[in-house]
């Protein structure tokens, strides 16, 4: 028989001619039957351990089956692989079979073999994935999600792990070792999926929370750009390791430097690997923000700040108002904008300005009154996804300062966890304030308002700060709308909205939730949560400023966003808070029905009253806000399920932080790497914001009592003629001082 | 003796140990930066309940260790020897707890040079400050 | 070593009866051949002879005991080269030997050690790992290791598989040396190896012994049997079987067996192989 060797073509045939019977070879053993039934099984095992959380029913019955059955099949098929290609060597073969066959097709039809057969495995998961999902999805169940689950998460990761376990194989020859690397690099780096490294596990990417409601394409978009970084490498590294193959009794470094000389096998490892490190250089979703610095430093002791970027405000301008014009394009998660800055110059000479954008936008120009400013954009990610670009205004005393801009918003890479806050996909967008309208190192006057012109698909209905949106055109399949009111810029949601009045309130309100969970919301009765919310923070502290024109929004955003937040008038909370079995489980009640209470009085403590004191940075509206939760949570089930599910968890968590070890031993903070710092603080800023300043409110209440606390907030609710809620105003409003509340805290109270 | 130090040797002395042994610091070195480093429970990082914590996360990759060790006495080199080992009057069952006594060797090694590796890492991260 | 073979008979679970019974006793030193086709029951009737099986029927006794009942004691004067066997790669010879004089019980193990090595002609690959050796210098280890200790029964299983023709006669003096004093079984196929140096002879054929005496008895038999014809195989008279084809300085011939040579048949002294092919072809026959 002719001994193979290249050139293609008769390698190519050699190929076709031995595929076959090394696939039916495969076929036949008890391995590869045995995979094929771990493969189809292997979705039941990730519904077992929800590997991808329960937070949603699409997480339950959709992700975790996948994520579980991609590791658990990803992992079948890889012990297949090795036991197989392990086969040869074990039984002898190899030297037979290197007579007759180059062992470098070998090696290829066998990889070949693998792959198909993980593909057909791949596909018996898939099709359990599909029973799963339609059986507990019911109306839920979209044919469009489960396909792009089901290429994304579950089918790919069979032949990766295929690749991985031959790659690994092919060079050590050792089936102990390759078993021990894939499982120890596995092991590694599954945990970086809670850090959202979402490009860090080869087997499967992080999943995050899935939506059942409004889509998962951002999560899908990720986990596409994943699966090809990682298709490259493994292919590279494959053909690397094929390379290696012994060959004539050498060893692995000079095998492949005998089988280099057929140039098309360095050529295309070497630029397979190499495209996968600029892929994996090039991502465009998340930034690449350090992770912030921890500054342990406080006036007040004990508590901290995070330091990161912020721009000293320039005192003499002023902005008046702004106009921006926004267009989407949700099929490529694309956003283009072109905001006008309408300022008041009154310092008469030039003033270097800062304005601060997510990374994912790239400004493509800049003028001032008509004139094309230079600017700089300083690539600086920071916490939390923002960017900084210089520039310099003119001396003029009004400049109409013209930004445009276009990108896809990125992901805050310096946090360490898979938030999404902006989204922009054909199911669901949502855009914050510095996403239609970034913010601009100046001071903003009292009496600032937008106006935005969105152009968006006609079938996704808007939510958005301000007053109600007015549809300016309807034409091939877009709608524009026009949005205003005060402030610098709207925040906007869209998607598959039904907007439901809520009633008992003096001012309007409304809650707009995705339609796909309208008959589940009807059942638990959302409503009331939100009427009782409002209703008891109305009579505690007042109504809200909101009329017909501007109504209080309450949005349910997607599943992954976690937790929620509020600017103007408009309160938003994850898809998450709103599941039957958080809201009905009474133990639970501290989760997220006090998430969408939480978010809810933040219109109180944030929007209408905004709290800020500089000496006392732990002290903000998150301390008002949780401790009138607190209160909410009171009046809803009782003096004993409130504390228990809140001044003893404040205590709690304040208690562990106090005697926590880099606490107790301050010196030890220099020690540690910068990301490990960061963490830290991290938890201090939790501990301090969360826990230990609605435990002093809490404190106060115990030395004055309840009516008088609450006459005092309601006096520094209506006390407008302050700018800011200071920790000092609070002490005062209240008739205490600090001291008092350190005795009691000493108590132990 | 000679039987127990010689399957101990060449357990030890193969590369696939020495590669396995170099994956387990690595893994322990990823653990110790990722994990182990704030505290567990609030307590230092070098407590012992940080430390047990370390070597609580290295358990199942020492347990594969220990399959993989195990494993190397059904290798077809060690069930091609039986031929000869069946034919000597060494009893069968002191072979094995021979041989069974070089794994656990081999692997209380492994988990020792892991425990090391955190004592020279709190050593060199916290031991200037620890002792100032 | 006395060993005495009674009635004894082997058949396996899957019913296939691998040695027929037979009667036979093996001296106490010398050097018996074993010869066989693939198949005879040679390997069958070594693992009975080591206790690594149980006859089926009858009863194998090493000095008047059966060897499980002193299973011990008769390992520790055993030293045996399987046709298959395994060594650890990853050793050295001298570690490896030493390795095998441990679970041997073979106490000092070093003197042994270096006489193994002497006999083995491997003083200089002491130090070389097992897995860099010819598959010729494997084998010399796996005879080291059956020297070790001086058994005082030796067992080699095709020993001389792989070496060269030097070293093949330089064992062969070696087995005929132990043999003066001890027991020493060669099975083999090398019919040069039996002719040189074994004074007694087993033939087996699909479980049967055909024949256990000396090697001259068995050409002795062999003699009015075994003839030579010239031409080729198709040139054979009716009723002889071509045994070998040779060269003579008169052309081709064929050497041939028959139970009554014809007249056109030259007859020849025969070969212990010709007379070992006769045996298993059936041209002969032996009570």
């Amino acid at each position: 028989m002719k001994r193979f060797s290249f050139p293609w073509p008769a390698s190519v045939s050699a190929f076709v001619r031995l595929f076959p019977s090394a696939l039916a070879r495969l076929l036949r053993g008890r391995g590869a039957r045995l995979a094929l039934c771990a493969a189809a099984l292997s979705p039941l095992f990730g519904l077992a351990v929800h590997s991808a959380g329960t937070e949603t029913d699409a997480a339950l019955y959709l992700a975790s089956p996948a994520v579980g059955g991609a590791l658990a099949g990803g992992l079948a098929f890889a012990l297949l692989a090795l036991r197989i290609l392990g086969h040869e060597q074990r039984s002898g073969m190899e030297a037979l079979a290197g007579s007759a066959v180059s062992p470098l097709l070998m090696g290829c039809v066998r990889t070949a073999a693998l792959l198909l057969l993980s593909l057909l495995g791949g596909m018996a998961a898939s099709l359990t994935l599909l029973l799963l999902a339609l059986r507990g999805l019911g109306s839920l169940f979209s044919l469009r999600e489960y396909a792009c689950t089901c290429a994304l998460f579950l089918l790919p990761a069979f032949p990766f792990a295929v690749l991985a376990a031959s790659a690994l194989m092919q060079l050590t020859r050792r089936g102990g070792l390759a078993l021990f690397a894939l499982a120890a690099v596995t092991m590694a780096s599954y945990p970086a999926q809670e850090t959202g490294a979402y490009l860090a596990c080869f087997l499967v990417p992080p999943p995050s929370v899935f939506s059942s409601a409004l889509g998962n394409a951002t999560v899908f978009r990720l986990a596409a750009y994943s699966r090809f970084m990682w298709l490259a490498l493994l292919l590279g590294a494959w053909l690397l390791s094929l390379m290696t193959v012994r060959e004539h009794g050498l060893g692995p470094v000079r095998s492949l430097l005998l089988h280099s000389r057929f140039p098309a096998l360095p050529a295309c490892a070497a630029g397979l690997l190499l495209f996968g490190a600029l892929v994996l250089r090039a991502q465009p979703y998340m930034d690449h923000a350090a992770p912030p610095e921890l500054d342990l430093s406080s006036e007040t002791g004990g508590s901290y700040a995070f330091s990161y970027g912020e721009a000293e405000e320039a005192q003499p301008v002023t902005l008046l108002s702004t106009s921006s014009e926004v267009t989407l394009e949700p099929s490529l998660g694309l956003l283009s904008s072109r905001v006008v800055y309408r300022l008041q110059n009154e310092s008469g000479e030039e003033q270097p300005l800062t304005l601060s954008l997510n990374p994912g936008y790239t400004v493509d120009a800049v003028t001032a009154n008509g004139v094309p400013l230079p600017f700089a954009d300083l690539q600086n990610d920071y916490y939390v996804g923002l960017k900084d670009v210089r520039l310099t205004l003119p001396a003029d005393k009004t400049v109409e300062l013209a930004v445009s801009y276009h990108g896809s918003p990125k992901l805050p890479g310096g946090t360490g966890l898979l938030f999404i806050y902006q989204e922009i996909t054909p199911t669901y967008v949502a855009l914050m304030t510095g996403d239609t309208a970034p913010s601009l190192s100046v001071q903003t006057a009292e009496d600032c308002r937008f106006t935005a012109r969105v152009t968006l698909p006609e079938s996704m209905a808007l939510v958005s700060s301000g007053e109600t949106p007015k549809t300016l055109e309807l034409s091939g399949g877009l709608a524009t709308y026009t949005l205003s009111g005060a402030g610098r810029g709207p925040l906007l949601f869209a998607g598959d909205y039904m907007t439901l009045p809520v009633e008992g309130v003096s001012f309007p309100a409304s809650f707009s939730f995705g339609r796909a969970l309208g008959r589940l919301l009807a059942e638990i009765d959302i409503q009331s949560l939100l009427r009782d919310t409002l209703s008891f923070c109305e009579a505690m502290l007042g109504p809200l400023p909101y009329g017909e024109q501007n109504p209080l929004h309450v949005v349910m955003t997607s599943a992954h966003m976690m937790g929620g937040g509020a600017s103007q008038n408009v309160s938003f909370m994850g898809e998450t808070c709103f599941t039957s079995a958080n809201l009905a489980n009474a133990v639970k009640g501290a989760t997220d029905a006090e998430v969408i209470a939480h978010e809810l009085i933040h219109q109180w403590w944030g929007i209408a009253r905004y709290v800020l004191d500089e000496e006392h940075p732990a002290f903000t509206a998150e301390a008002l806000t949780s401790y009138t939760t607190y209160r909410l949570m009171r009046e809803l089930h009782g003096e004993a399920y409130a504390r228990e599910h809140y001044v003893d968890v404040w205590q709690e968590q304040v208690r562990e932080l106090d005697s926590s070890f880099y606490m107790q031993n301050p010196q030890y903070v220099d020690a540690l790497p910068a990301d490990a710092q960061a963490a830290l603080g991290a938890t201090i800023f939790d501990t301090n914001v969360y826990a230990r300043a609605p435990l002093s409110i809490y404190c106060a209440e115990q030395l004055i009592g309840t009516q008088a606390l609450d006459a005092a907030l309601r006096a520094l609710f209506e006390d407008t003629a302050q700018p800011f809620v200071t920790w000092q105003g609070f002490l005062d409003a209240c008739g205490i001082t600090q001291a008092q509340l350190d005795a009691l805290a000493g108590k132990g109270v | 003796m000679t039987v127990f130090f010689i399957e101990l040797r060449r357990l030890a002395a193969h590369r696939l140990y020495a590669a396995l042994l170099a994956l387990v610091l690595l893994y322990g070195r990823h653990v110790m930066h990722t994990r182990i480093i704030l505290g567990i429970g609030g307590t230092a990082p070098f407590s012992a309940l940080s430390f047990g914590t370390y070597l609580l996360n290295l358990l199942p990759l020492l347990a594969l260790l220990a399959v993989l060790l195990a494993a190397q006495f059904l290798s077809p080199s060690a069930r091609a020897l039986r031929a000869l080992t069946q034919a000597a009057p060494y009893p069968p069952a002191r072979l094995r707890a021979a041989r069974g006594l070089a794994a656990a060797c081999a692997l209380l090694f492994a988990a020792l040079a892991s425990a090391a590796y955190a004592l020279v890492f709190y050593a060199i991260t916290f031991g200037r400050i620890f002792f100032s | 070593m006395k060993i005495d073979m009674l009635s004894l008979s082997m058949t396996y679970p899957s019913g296939r009866m691998a040695l027929e019974p037979f009667s036979l006793s093996l001296p106490e030193a010398g050097l018996v051949g074993l010869l066989g086709p693939n198949g005879a029951g040679k390997s069958t009737l070594i693992r009975l002879m080591t206790a690594a099986l149980t006859p089926t029927q009858g009863k194998i006794l090493v000095d008047g005991v059966p060897p499980f009942q002193c299973e011990r004691a008769f390992k520790s004067n055993l030293g045996l080269l399987p046709q298959r066997f395994g060594l650890y790669d990853e050793l050295t010879c001298e570690q490896f030997l030493r390795y095998m004089a441990s679970l041997k019980g073979i106490v000092p193990a070093a003197p042994a050690i270096e006489r193994a090595l002497a006999q083995t002609n491997l003083l200089d690959k002491r130090r070389a790992r097992i897995r860099t050796l010819s598959g010729g210098q494997r084998q010399r280890v796996g005879i080291a290791q059956a020297l070790l200790g001086n058994p005082r029964l030796l067992i080699l299983d095709e020993p001389t598989v792989g070496l060269d023709p030097e070293e093949r006669v330089r064992l062969r003096s070696l087995f005929a040396e132990c043999a003066q004093t001890r027991l020493v079984l060669l099975s083999t196929h090398i019919i040069d190896d039996i002719q040189a140096v074994c004074d007694r002879l087993i033939v087996l054929s699909a479980g049967r012994v055909l024949f256990s005496g000396t090697p001259h008895a068995l050409i002795a038999a062999s003699r009015g049997h075994v003839g030579l014809f010239p031409g080729g195989p198709g040139d054979a008279p009716p009723g002889v079987r071509v045994l070998s084809q040779v060269s003579t300085a008169g052309g081709p011939c064929c050497r041939c067996a028959a139970p009554a040579l014809p007249a056109c048949v030259q007859e020849v002294e025969p070969t212990l192989e010709d007379a070992y092919l006769c045996l298993s072809g059936g041209e002969v026959t032996l009570p």
